[in-house]
């Protein structure tokens, strides 16, 4: 049962259990965050909600009403709106001209959690103010593994069963970080959530397959992670080619994932494949790829053993090149 | 030279914020700004780079660096954290080098620059300031 009503702005109490606040408060210490903080983490007063302020502005007000719960102590929390109330407080504070002292609110009387947790979802899962992935994962798996709310009615409150899939890695994804990633990380200044991508990748079949056949674990992979040997986070797509091949899984243990993927390239390269590509143009490439040699590059060729060949391949069209065309034709 | 955008504005303003609980009162006017709207420029570049903010005078140097969402970890910010901290292990005095990024990109920066400090070592000091949208 729920009432339209207008309620004064100081009644109503800000949503902590928001992810994007949450993420902040399990960082810091809660005591220490002031509301003025958890309003800047909603971001009302910056240029990312510029149109929303504009248009609240502009009608004097907001058209949808935010979603607030009424305690049993009476106070109002809310559950869908919080950047909306503080964009009303910061009007207020700074006197923009308007009635800014109540907002139109559905309110709900001690709305049950599983309630609670479905509007959330459909505001922030699949609504137009998307969080970011680890926050996502981080609430998703709250649901199912703390609050226990069966899977097929978070399937459900997500988007139906095309999203099932896609929920079901993202909490696994989320618990492999926690479990793997977070024990080998120093603190919190070294828990890199912007890694959570990888972790998703590393739900598929293929990836875990080819860990376990070359003796890894999802420790090794952590460490990969923290340790930048996966440059990118959609290289974990190419662990298993780059683990199948002994050179390139050679050149990822000891490098990252972006040398081990020109040795990839370079396999897949065949001397048969090249044969009709005209001199010039090969040599033009060699040239450009000469030229942006970069410094750690150099420092193999000079002294890795294991840049032998591809030294000497250099030294070798350097010599073919002098001694049997160009001094034929410069007549040496 | 390009607009720099609101974020990276309001991370040079975050530095030099910084920048000024670090010197002496009175030696605001050394400061030097790579911004648009600023006369003032670093007199040379480091390594090939110009800092967003940079201070040095007497036996004190400040490297202040700007990095927006996603400019992190590119290729070309760690050759810029790596020029900046020869020239912090280099210098005869303190040293001290500021990255200001977005709250989430604490730690990606803070792995960087401590994977650095290993290659670059030296007596100087590296921190990595937060920003969190609108705090300036």
């Amino acid at each position: 049962m729920s009432v339209f009503v207008e309620l004064s702005i100081d009644q109503i109490k800000i949503d902590k259990e928001n992810p994007r606040i949450a993420n902040y408060l399990s960082i810091y210490d809660p005591e220490k965050v002031t509301s003025d903080t958890i309003a800047l983490l909603l971001g009302t007063k910056t240029t990312s909600c510029e149109s929303l302020r504009e248009s609240i502005r502009e009608h004097g007000g907001i058209i949808h009403p935010i979603i607030v719960n009424k305690e049993p102590d009476g106070t109002y929390r809310v559950i869908e709106g919080n950047t909306r109330l503080q964009i009303y407080k910061d009007f207020r504070d700074s006197g923009v001209p308007g009635n800014w002292d109540s907002i139109k609110a559905i309110v709900y009387e001690n709305l049950d959690a599983e309630r609670i947790h479905a509007i959330r979802l459909q505001a922030h899962l699949v609504g137009p103010r998307e969080w970011d992935p680890y926050s996502k994962a981080k609430y998703l798996n709250y649901l199912y593994n703390v609050e226990h709310m069966p899977i097929n009615v978070l399937i459900s409150l997500c988007g139906g069963s095309s999203k099932a899939s896609e929920i079901k890695n993202m909490i696994a994804a989320y618990n492999d970080m926690e479990t793997y990633y977070r024990p080998i990380c120093d603190d919190d200044m070294q828990f890199d959530i912007k890694k959570f991508h990888g972790f998703v990748e590393l739900q598929s079949k293929t990836v875990l397959d080819a860990l376990k056949m070359h003796g890894f674990t999802k420790t090794d992979f952590s460490i990969w992670i923290r340790d930048e040997k996966i440059s990118v986070m959609q290289d974990v797509r190419r662990i298993p080619d780059i683990l199948k091949s002994k050179k390139a899984k050679e050149i990822f243990l000891k490098e990252n994932s972006t040398e081990a993927k020109k040795v990839l390239a370079a396999e897949e390269i065949t001397t048969e494949k090249l044969k009709d590509v005209p001199y010039e143009m090969l040599a033009k490439e060699l040239s450009k790829r000469i030229m942006n040699m970069t410094i750690s590059e150099l420092h193999h060729l000079r002294d890795d053993p294991v840049y032998e060949d591809k030294l000497n391949s250099l030294r070798n069209v350097c010599h073919d090149i002098q001694t049997i065309i160009l001094s034929e034709i410069d007549g040496e | 030279m390009m607009p720099e955008s609101y974020q990276h504005q309001e991370l040079v303003q975050l530095l030099k914020r910084e920048i000024l609980k670090l010197i002496p009162s009175g030696c605001q006017i050394l400061i030097q700004q790579d911004t648009p709207d600023s006369l003032s420029l670093p007199p040379r570049t480091i390594g090939g780079f110009r800092p967003d903010v940079y201070y040095c005078f007497e036996n004190l140097l400040i490297i202040g660096e700007a990095k927006t969402e996603g400019e992190v970890e590119k290729q070309h910010s760690r050759a810029q954290y790596e020029a900046y901290m020869k020239e912090c292990a280099n210098f005869q005095g303190k040293a001290v080098l500021l990255i200001a990024v977005p709250w989430i990109e604490r730690a990606a920066a803070n792995n960087i620059i401590q994977r650095l400090r290993k290659r670059i070592p030296g007596n100087y000091t590296t921190k990595i300031i937060e920003w969190i949208e609108g705090a300036v």
